[in-house]
């Protein structure tokens, strides 16, 4: 059943152009990102196909599930990567009025028009629709992490991953450009938006600072575990036209398994990075004594707590 | 050989240790924590200190390595000592953030160095003694509610919390009957002392500052 015409008009037309500029170079990830520029410049023009997606790891990710709901066809069927892209030389009208089909004609058209030439794909298309598609994030921050940061430390991980990387495998320009990153989340941090996980990306961020310090073979997988946490509450809170039941699942299993998971993990390999680094870092006598302070605080602020509760 | 002793620790223990200083408080608490005796606490103690959503320990040292990272996340924004200082102004650490900034001389990139070490070595410090705690302090649970002794021991001690430390302890002194329960605060337990030892299975009621 087709509860959705306009979005499954709208794929069809979108693989049917990827026929003819060649399947053989169009990837589940071109597919994805077409597909929301597309719904995004249909709205421009009043026609909403409901496109259900959320904001994930690389941008925005279809819901599958949903897809399924509203036009009562696979998405994976329309998907490269999983088999060859299904040959559609002829669009059915689907009901959908002549006026409308030709409008999303033309925004497929064009949007095409930015990743081809005479033709055929562009070489770099898809950074162009990565990019295209990152202008639209809802946060600055996802264009920060995603495209500065987790880009720019990948480059060091090779096939073997980050196992190769030594305790100080970057140099110091490399750091100060990590750092400059970090400087630049810290300031950019969705913070009335994303409250759930502020803290804990503060004690992130120190994290990776310490993995700078004291053991940079320990950066990366730091880095991309904190964008996993980061994008499993993004889903959550930036999705649009995907059924409640599946966003009320996500959001069970990122408090209840993903959330605490991941802080226990963040823990472990902080509290090594700590031992570490005061180990060849001893304290100061300044520091000492405003530990001392601190100590004193935070022990009458417990024990002022636990005398309220007995009044 | 010394006679190795049994001691039931109340949460003003732990605190006192957890969140270390060299004083009256300190002192008592880690030569208790790290002497030679046996230690234990009960499931009611565990929970007030330890406990996942409303364990004093865990929610006052969240707030406060909540506050340093707050405090580095104001200086990267707003590049200003003074605006540190005034969004910082309800927070529990402004007096240590104030301590910070005299000492840093208006240069940021120390202040900020020196907020991050203070905040590793706070955390990093509460951590090992929580674990501690973990290695040496064994864990007891009571699984009788002792119903005729709790309605004696309501008359004596007005805090129902302080009345099932004291049931924790009684449960674990029919296995160690030389037991001592120990306790930072005078006012409720200790007080009461000779009122309460003649309806629990305590060998006595100590004070922490016993301990200095």
């Amino acid at each position: 059943m087709v509860r959705n015409p306009l979005l499954k008009y709208t794929v069809m037309d979108i693989v049917k152009h990827a026929n003819v500029y060649g399947s053989k170079y169009y990837k589940q990830y071109h597919f994805y990102k077409l597909l929301f520029l597309v719904y995004f410049e249909l709205k421009k023009v009043d026609i909403d196909i409901k496109l259900p997606y959320s904001w994930y790891f690389y941008g925005d990710l279809p819901d599958a599930q949903t897809f399924e709901y509203m036009t009562g066809g696979s998405l994976g069927y329309y998907t490269p990567g999983q088999g060859m892209l299904p040959r559609i030389d002829q669009l059915p009208d689907l009901g959908i009025e002549e006026q409308i089909r030709k409008k999303i004609d033309d925004v497929v058209k064009n949007e095409y028009s930015k990743i081809t030439l005479n033709g055929i794909f562009r070489k770099n298309y898809g950074d162009i629709l990565l990019k295209s598609t990152y202008d639209e994030a809802p946060f600055e921050f996802q264009r920060v992490f995603n495209r500065g940061l987790l880009q720019y430390v990948q480059k060091f991980k090779t096939e073997e991953g980050q196992s190769t990387l030594t305790v100080l495998s970057f140099d110091f320009t490399e750091l100060s450009k990590i750092g400059r990153f970090l400087d630049e989340l810290m300031v950019v941090y969705p913070e009335e938006e994303m409250p759930e996980i502020y803290d804990l990306f503060l004690r992130w961020e120190d994290t990776v600072r310490l993995t700078i310090l004291v053991d940079h073979s320990k950066m990366i997988e730091v880095i991309e575990n904190f964008w996993e946490i980061f994008c499993g509450l993004l889903r959550i809170k930036k999705n649009e036209n995907v059924l409640p039941h599946i966003v009320e699942q996500w959001e069970k299993e990122y408090f209840s398994t993903t959330l605490p998971e991941y802080e226990i993990k963040l823990k472990r390999v902080r509290k090594h990075l700590l031992h570490r680094h005061l180990e060849s870092n001893p304290v100061g006598k300044n520091t000492r004594d405003t530990v001392d302070n601190v100590m004193k605080l935070v022990r009458d602020l417990a024990l002022e707590k636990q005398e309220a509760k007995g009044a | 050989m010394p006679e190795v002793l049994n001691y039931f620790l109340d949460s003003n223990v732990i605190i006192g240790y957890v969140f270390y200083q060299a004083d009256h408080w300190g002192v008592p608490a880690k030569n208790i924590i790290e002497n030679e005796h046996k230690k234990h606490y009960g499931i009611f103690v565990h929970e007030e200190c330890f406990g996942v959503q409303w364990g004093l320990c865990d929610t006052i040292e969240k707030r406060i390595n909540s506050e340093f990272g707050r405090a580095i996340k104001n200086l990267k924004q707003n590049q200003s000592v003074d605006f540190l200082l005034y969004d910082s102004e309800t927070w529990k650490i402004f007096g240590i953030i104030k301590q910070l900034v005299g000492n840093s001389k208006g240069d940021l990139n120390s202040l900020e160095s020196e907020i991050r070490n203070v905040q590793r070595v706070f955390e990093t410090e509460c951590d090992d003694r929580r674990e501690i705690i973990r290695k040496t302090v064994m864990r007891h649970t009571r699984r009788l509610p002792y119903k005729d002794i709790y309605q004696i021991l309501q008359k004596i001690i007005p805090d129902p919390d302080d009345i099932e430390v004291v049931l924790d302890a009684h449960d674990l002194g029919h296995h160690f009957p030389e037991i001592f329960l120990i306790s930072g605060d005078g006012r409720h337990i200790y007080r009461n002392k000779t009122s309460i030892l003649p309806h629990i299975k305590i060998k006595d009621i100590k004070l922490l500052s016993d301990y200095r």
